[in-house]
């Protein structure tokens, strides 16, 4: 069973994904495992299109 | 609250249940996230049965009405005036 909780990284910081990332194949695509962190509070989040603050802002929206 | 951030609130709840559902698809077994979707879903319930009793059902179907039949009165949820706006962001 994969890992539900990010990791705490030096400083207390949370890692929303595995971290190392094994097994890896070249030419194959790989979507990280997401873990869970923070999420954002509710009117935030429903501007932002998501309630995982890493998930914002990939595509120049917001 | 008045009507406006009633509805926003619950618009804003609902979505983040949405979300967290999404995420608990494909991690089930994650009892944090789980416990954040239970507490979104009861809070919205809450507010949504005292939006309800104050403005009338949100839907033609599973909400209870007073008589006569509620759900025949303005506005219409696809009306611009049924709806909030989220300050200046909903462009």
């Amino acid at each position: 069973m994969k890992e539900n909780v990010g990791m705490m990284a030096a400083g207390g910081t949370c890692i929303p994904l595995e971290t190392p990332i094994e097994n890896v194949r070249l030419a194959h695509a790989y979507v990280p495992w997401q873990l869970l962190c923070g999420t954002m509070p509710p009117i935030q989040s429903l501007k932002a299109g998501t309630i995982f603050p890493e998930l914002t802002g990939h595509y120049g929206v917001w | 609250m008045n009507r406006d951030e009633m509805l926003k609130a619950l618009t804003a709840m609902d979505f983040y249940a949405v979300d967290m559902a999404l995420y608990l698809n494909t991690h089930p077994d994650d009892t944090e996230a789980l416990a954040r979707y239970n507490a979104i879903v009861n809070e919205a319930n809450t507010l949504r049965q005292s939006y309800e009793q104050q403005y009338g059902p949100l839907y033609s179907f599973r909400s209870c009405s007073a008589a006569p039949w509620q759900w025949i009165n303005d506005p219409w949820p696809w009306q611009a005036q049924f709806n909030f706006t989220l300050g200046g962001d909903d462009k």
